[in-house]
């Protein structure tokens, strides 16, 4: 149009100046609610909340919950925004940093500054951020190491970059910021392809100084938030002795890293995974977490559920779903119930019924969260909207971007500071690096175990893999390649490697008071007077250095105090704390469990004279001759647990997919039932061979002669074998191989027991010494692993190489640097 | 005789290093509600007065005047006299007529008269005297004392059954040696007819600070309520309840036995410090949680119907934080420190001690309504000191506050293993008075100063962080808490004292128990340590308030001062004993009881 006039012009201005700042001029817009909308916000306003705020970004398509910042599809995008609730108003907080992809946030306590992740590039990794609300003063917190070049360029595999990742960051009430990182450099324990890693939590201080390690966990921690009462909630998976994928869950730790301790969700199988966490501040023992699946290819969306932790936290009791219309009950694919029926459940592997994440507590029944409807596929990249949540399922919607996804809405209110929880150390005990420990009646927890039976304690370590333990060699790529294990250390028992630290003195009355190495993954097992294994503690703590921690015995639940008014003081307290001492016939108390070094010798001794490849006496020889990646006795005694032939195998009967590890299985219409489990789902009685079923794999254990007692496998089943276990279950008082030379043992099972009679007296005469004992026992004890570290090549194909199955000391164990640079 | 008078000079002379504000602060306490439920008389227990609230309006337009310090409050049943157990070393009971309200008589009682129960027909009065270890036994009509029954000690809060047979009396501490097998408060029943003790209920091991004694509607069942200190393992956390926890015991009140007791914190928050309960009309235990400025509502069906399912018995039951969720509900309040209440037709009223105002909080609602009592001054230096010192809401998931092994600063009679002198080595709770003049602190000497000692134990047993000005502010109170003076010195033969006297310089006590504080604040082996503590000096002790602190020496393990100074003085390492007669050793004790 023609502009007659000066009048026309101002007009014509105007018109395109509010037309531009309606659509993103000065990075402000005008969101107009729909109808819907209005009521939610209605709501929200009611309850004094006039702002939200989140994040835009394009749906990440990991195929591992933990995996998000690994191999999502690279889409830059999105941005950290607010929305006034009072007129519409949404705001790009950061416009200045474009064409990255924005993680999570946390706001501080007063609502002043927002603390965030944000990855610039496809290149460079996720680092933590800050902004003021008002989006002034921009800064970044963390930055790259002195040495992440040389790190990528070392660690690189494939497309992978083995490089620093900085996320999650969660202000504290000291002031500092908590985080996930990779800085620890240790990789997931389950990684063919040496792609995963692992990440740690972290704190700094405000300004990004003093990057602190709080944990040491070998598998991933996720998510942290802070607790009403000043502790930091967070996820935490692990497995020391349990399937792979099934524990993620609810733990809480002080900000220093001290008291860590379970908050939910160790005994319970489904959903695999339970993250971003939140404490219900209201009430006192609630909590609400997302339930993903843990992979495959999903990530972490899934379904919203409350935990009431006064109710027995061994059992699901304490879950309410708020969302009861989605679950995970697999490693993958998500339920969903049939909206026609709904007594009935469905696996969807693509996802298209209702799918949440990050749902945040306005009080026990409301929540305000980021949720896809039904229809599109789980990773549709615009599907995730913002919502209020109800108890029972029902949903308000907020605001849409039809164009990309919105993630992790926060109200922008000012919040309560919990209160800070002093740093205490023991100096004498941080100096030396130590934690000192105190049980104050073993015997408390232990069903079925006599008053004085428990002689000692063992204290034993679950290593992290270091980056520096590699899985392939250049320059050809060849590879120690054992099924999913990364470093090889078992056949198909347990992923992440043990190291012994000796063992200490349980006192008559069950107390005991002993020191462990700080900053390490620790876990006891009780032993009898012949260092049998009466119960293993299938979990870890990380105990800092100078933490002085007490227990009451072995276990007492997360709702029982300590017993009151013992007479005297425990035993145990009237001396010094004891420091780990060597088991008969070891050199040091440290040492690694290698079974070609510490029990084939005893094979040699006392068995090979008829159990050898010539003559195999009952079918077994226990040469020490290698295989590929074992030797024959250690291949002839643990049972593999893969499909017979392996792969699936489809047409199974209902019977047979029952005795799963899982508590569901899959018809063929992909409907859910519940599978008959039996009580204890390591037992076989009649020698039937168990079938650990999920998905339609038949895990049959392929020679299996059931000479060890239960070994798990933590990668087979993956998702199994997680529930609390009685004492003597598994171990040496489970073990035909251990009660038929030591007749005290004796078994449960009675067809075990019978068996190990018979066996005994036929072989009446042999005899082992109490040293040979102790290493048989302490193998089947620790769950029949194989190699000592993580280091040396296994393959006999690599015998001629200078590191070939070199036995390596608890120390070495322990560095994150291959004693031999074999790469 | 000027030593004689010297306790009750530096009583008067720690009192004038503080001097109050001009306004009294109110300090709210026992509340009852009279005039057929239109009236609330509320304690004014540091203002003397007794604060006259009309429901109807809600307003406070009247106080009456008591001679001393209100302690606590009694209606009758007509409606007609307030009986006022008042003021501490010369306790009485100040009746006072209604509607008129007037003092029409003052009845002598022994020291800190708190607890009262009136007999059905109004003729008989029983008072717990709580330094005086005794309850008074009061005729109405004649307005004499007519008796005093023994209890064991602290006798503080006290009820009568419904059909008034039987007076429930809690006694607040432990009177056993702190090394013997139980150490455990005691609730005496008394049989109302003969005035006599029927039996002493020992609450379970680690039972102290026993205030809120309740009977239920039906008369069967007493409620007590208390803490349970886990004094046998090493203070190394205070998750889960690890050092204090807080506890309802359930008293079978026609065996005379324990019943049961539950735990009523929860899992990750205390419950601190429970003080007055009381059974309403519609079938719930209320209890004031002082700590944590709660209310908390006992449903008594869900109780007993939980505790007779089996669920959890016994030694589980003494060991779980998951038991009480069934039937408990906390109610927050805004007032601090709740202590006391009381009911209407329809609610229940709390009277908080740091708060000029009382809450009302319907029986079936949650959110208190504010009922003023009138004005006071901001809380001074003293006043926040010892408030903070006990607030269980600034410890670390509020299990505890300073008063929980310190009741009003001074101490719980039992044994903790603490870190700061090394751990496997219990000792005992230290009474606070005159620590900051007596340095170095703890029997071990191992904190420097009190200062020092307040703040580690801010950091190491609340296991918080706070501003400096809480800590200084606890440094004023505990410096400016007044001594109390002793029972002893009031109603004991004062010849026997002035020998006592002699004897104590004959033994040569004055030589390290001497000066303005009876301590010349020096370390000494005197033959009492035993195992690790074997040869080990000790700090030498106050003896101010001696009379109240049993049980006595490092460990506790003398539960009076005749065994201090026989049984663990037989080479006359701690002062020259072993001569004197029994009748010496008499007065020598009583000399020093009262210091």
């Amino acid at each position: 149009m023609k502009i007659r006039s000066i009048l026309q012009l101002f007009i014509a201005c105007q018109f395109l100046f509010a037309t531009l700042a309606a659509s993103g001029m000065n990075g402000k817009e005008v969101y107009r609610p729909t109808e819907e909308e209005r009521s939610a916000w209605k709501t929200l306003l009611e309850r004094g909340i006039e702002s939200i705020i989140f994040v835009k970004r394009f749906t990440y398509d990991a195929n591992h919950y933990y995996t998000e910042y690994i191999n999502s599809t690279w889409l830059p995008g999105g941005g950290l925004y607010t929305l006034s609730l009072t007129d519409g108003e949404i705001t790009d907080l950061v416009p200045s940093l474009s064409g990255g992809v924005f993680g999570s946030f946390d706001i501080s306590f007063d609502a002043k500054r927002v603390v965030f992740a944000y990855k610039a590039s496809e290149k460079v990794g996720y680092r933590i951020y800050e902004v003021d609300v008002d989006g002034k003063n921009l800064r970044q917190l963390t930055v790259s190491p002195d040495d992440e070049e040389e790190l990528i360029a070392k660690y690189q595999v494939g497309g992978y970059i083995h490089g620093t990742e900085d996320l999650d960051p969660c202000y504290l009430p000291d002031g500092g910021i908590c985080f996930i990182s990779t800085r620890c450099r240790f990789g997931i324990l389950c990684d063919a392809p040496d792609i995963f890693d692992t990440t740690v939590l972290y704190r700094m201080d405000a300004d990004g100084k003093n990057i602190r390690q709080l944990s040491n966990s070998s598998v991933s921690e996720s998510t942290p938030s802070v607790m009403p009462d000043g502790r930091i909630l967070y996820t935490r998976w692990e497995y020391v002795d349990k399937g792979a994928v099934s524990v993620k869950c609810l733990w809480a730790m002080n900000p220093d890293g001290t008291n860590s301790s379970e908050i939910f969700g160790n005994d319970i199988a489904y959903p695999p995974t339970m993250i971003m966490a939140r404490a219900i501040p209201s009430s006192g023992n609630e909590y609400v977490f997302t339930g993903t699946p843990h992979c495959c290819p999903h990530n972490g969306i899934g379904t919203i559920i409350r935990a009431d932790i006064s109710r027995n936290i061994r059992t699901r009791e304490p879950m309410t779903y708020i969302t009861p219309y989605t679950d995970i009950r697999y490693e993958h694919g998500i339920a969903f119930r049939d909206p026609k029926d709904t007594t009935r459940w469905y696996h969807d592997a693509e996802g298209r019924g209702p799918l949440f994440r990050e749902a945040y507590p306005l009080n026990r029944s409301q929540f305000i969260v980021s949720h896809k409807p039904s229809g599109s596929r789980w990773s549709d990249r615009a599907g995730y909207r913002l919502y209020l949540l109800h108890e029972g399922g029902q949903v308000e919607p907020i605001y849409r971007d039809s164009s990309i996804s919105c993630f992790h809405p926060m109200p922008l209110t000012t919040r309560i500071k919990p209160p800070v929880i002093p740093e205490k150390k023991n100096a004498a005990l941080a100096a030396d690096n130590l934690a000192e420990c105190i049980v104050i009646d073993v015997y408390k927890g232990l069903a079925g175990v006599e008053a004085g039976d428990v002689k000692y304690l063992r204290i034993l370590e679950q290593v992290p893999r270091p980056w520096g333990a590699r899985r392939f060699y250049k320059p050809n790529y060849l590879q120690d390649e054992y099924d999913q294990q990364h470093a090889v250390i078992s056949k198909d028992t347990h992923l992440g490697l043990k190291i012994q630290h000796g063992i200490i003195t349980v006192e008559q009355d069950g107390s005991a008071r002993f020191l462990v190495p700080a900053g390490r993954n620790i876990f006891f097992q009780a032993l009898d007077k012949e260092y049998r294994a009466l119960q293993t503690e299938r979990t870890y703590v990380n105990y800092m250095p100078g933490e002085i921690r007490s227990c009451t015995g072995c276990h007492e639940s997360n709702s029982q105090t300590p017993p009151n008014g013992k007479l005297m003081t425990p035993m145990a307290m009237r001396r010094a704390a004891e420091r780990p001492f060597a088991q008969p016939g070891d050199s040091a108390a440290s040492r690694t469990l290698s079974y070609a070094r510490d029990v084939q010798p005893v094979w040699d001794r006392h068995c090979i004279s008829c159990h050898n490849n010539t003559r195999q006496a009952g079918g077994l020889s226990l040469s020490g001759k290698e295989t590929r990646l074992f030797n024959e006795s250690y291949v002839n005694l643990v049972p593999v647990r893969r499909g017979k032939g392996g792969g699936r195998a489809y047409n199974l009967t209902k019977e047979q997919l029952d005795h799963a590890g899982n508590e569901y299985y899959i018809d063929s219409n992909r409907e859910y039932h519940k599978a008959d489990m039996p009580d204890n789902d390591l037992y076989t009685t009649e020698g039937r061979g168990y079938y650990v079923a999920s998905d339609g794999f038949n895990y049959v254990n392929q020679d299996d002669r059931k000479l060890l007692g239960p070994v798990i496998g933590e990668n087979h089943p993956k998702n199994g074998n997680i529930h609390y276990l009685p004492p003597k279950t598994l171990g040496s008082y489970s073990s035909v191989l251990v009660a038929m030379f030591r007749p005290e043992v004796k078994l449960n099972d009675k067809v075990a027991q019978a068996r190990a009679e018979t066996l005994a007296e036929i072989h009446s005469h042999i005899k082992l010494e109490k040293e040979e004992m102790l290493e048989i026992t302490n193998w089947i004890d620790t769950n029949c692993q194989y190699y000592g570290t993580y280091y040396g090549r296994r393959d006999t194909i690599f015998r001629l190489h200078p590191d070939y199955r070199t036995e390596y000391d608890a120390k070495t164990a322990v560095s994150p640097n291959p004693p031999v640079e074999n790469y | 005789m000027k030593r004689n008078v010297l306790p009750l000079l530096c009583a008067l002379f720690s009192a004038c290093l503080y001097a109050m504000p001009e306004e009294p602060y109110l300090s709210p306490g026992p509340v009852v509600v009279g005039g057929d439920g239109r009236v609330i008389y509320t304690a004014l227990t540091t203002a003397r007065a007794i604060a006259v609230t009309d429901i109807t309006t809600g307003l406070t337009e009247e106080k009456i005047t008591t001679a001393q310090n209100p302690n606590n409050l009694l209606l009758s049943a007509d409606g007609r006299t307030l009986y006022v157990a008042s003021g501490e070393e010369r306790g009485t009971v100040e009746i006072i007529s209604l509607p008129k309200k007037k003092i029409v008589g003052t009845v002598g009682t022994g020291h800190s008269p708190f607890g009262m129960a009136l007999s059905a027909d109004g003729k008989t009065l029983w008072v717990a005297n709580r330094f005086s270890n005794t309850v008074s036994v009061v005729d109405t009509d004649s307005r004499r004392l007519v008796a005093d029954i023994s209890a064991v000690r602290e006798p503080r809060y006290m009820a009568i059954s419904p059909d008034g047979k039987t007076i429930a009396a809690g006694n607040f501490l432990p009177a056993q040696a702190a090394t013997a097998d139980t150490v455990a408060s005691k609730v005496t029943l008394i049989d109302a007819a003969t005035n006599t003790v029927m039996a002493n209920v020992t609450l379970p091991n680690g039972s102290q600070s026993l205030m809120g004694v309740s009977f239920s509607g039906d008369g069967r069942w007493i409620y007590a309520v208390h803490l349970i200190s886990r004094f046998g393992v090493p203070v190394t956390q205070i998750d889960k309840g690890w050092v204090n926890t807080n506890a309802l015991t359930v008293i079978d009140a026609l065996r005379g036995s324990h019943y049961a007791t539950v735990l009523i914190d929860d899992i990750n928050l205390g419950a601190a410090s429970p003080a007055g309960a009381g059974v309403s009309k519609d079938g719930n235990l209320y209890i004031a949680i002082s700590g944590c400025h709660e209310l908390m509502r006992i449903d008594l069906a869900g109780l007993h119907g939980a505790l007779s399912s089996g669920i959890e018995t016994g030694d589980d039951l003494l060991t779980s934080l998951s038991f009480s969720y069934r039937f408990k509900k906390r109610i927050p309040l805004q007032g601090r420190f709740p202590l006391n209440l009381a009911f209407t037709g329809e609610a229940v009223i709390v009277s908080s001690r740091y708060s000029p105002f009382l809450e009302a909080v319907s029986f079936t609602g949650l959110s208190p309504v504010r009922i003023t009592l009138g004005d006071e001054p901001e809380p001074d230096s003293f006043r926040r000191g010892e408030l903070a010192f006990n607030d269980a809401s600034i410890c670390y998931q509020q299990w505890h506050s300073c008063a929980s092994c310190h009741p009003d600063g001074r101490a719980d009679g039992i044994n903790w293993d603490q870190q700061n002198d090394g751990l496997g080595n219990p000792k005992n709770t230290k009474s606070l008075l005159l620590s900051h003049v007596t340095p170095p602190c703890m029997i071990t000497g191992i904190r420097q100063s009190a200062e020092k000692a307040v703040r580690a134990g801010i950091t190491h047993t609340l296991n918080t962080v706070q501003p400096e000005s809480l800590a200084a502010d606890i440094d004023y109170y505990l410096k400016n808490m007044p001594q109390q003076v002793s029972p002893y010195l009031v109603t004991g033969d004062r010849k026997a004292i002035k020998r006592g006297e002699v004897y104590y310089r004959q033994a040569d006590c004055a030589s390290c128990h001497g000066g303005q504080f009876y301590t010349d604040m020096k370390m000494y082996d005197v033959g009492t340590g035993v195992g690790a503590d074997e040869g080990r000096l000790f700090d030498t002790p106050s003896l101010s308030e001696l009379w109240r602190t049993a049980p006595y020496l490092y460990d506790g393990r003398a539960s009076t001062l005749e065994e201090v100074f026989t049984r663990y003085n037989r080479d006359d390492k701690h002062g020259r004993t072993s001569h004197l007669s029994e009748e010496e050793m008499k007065d020598l004790i009583l000399y020093i009881k009262t210091l």
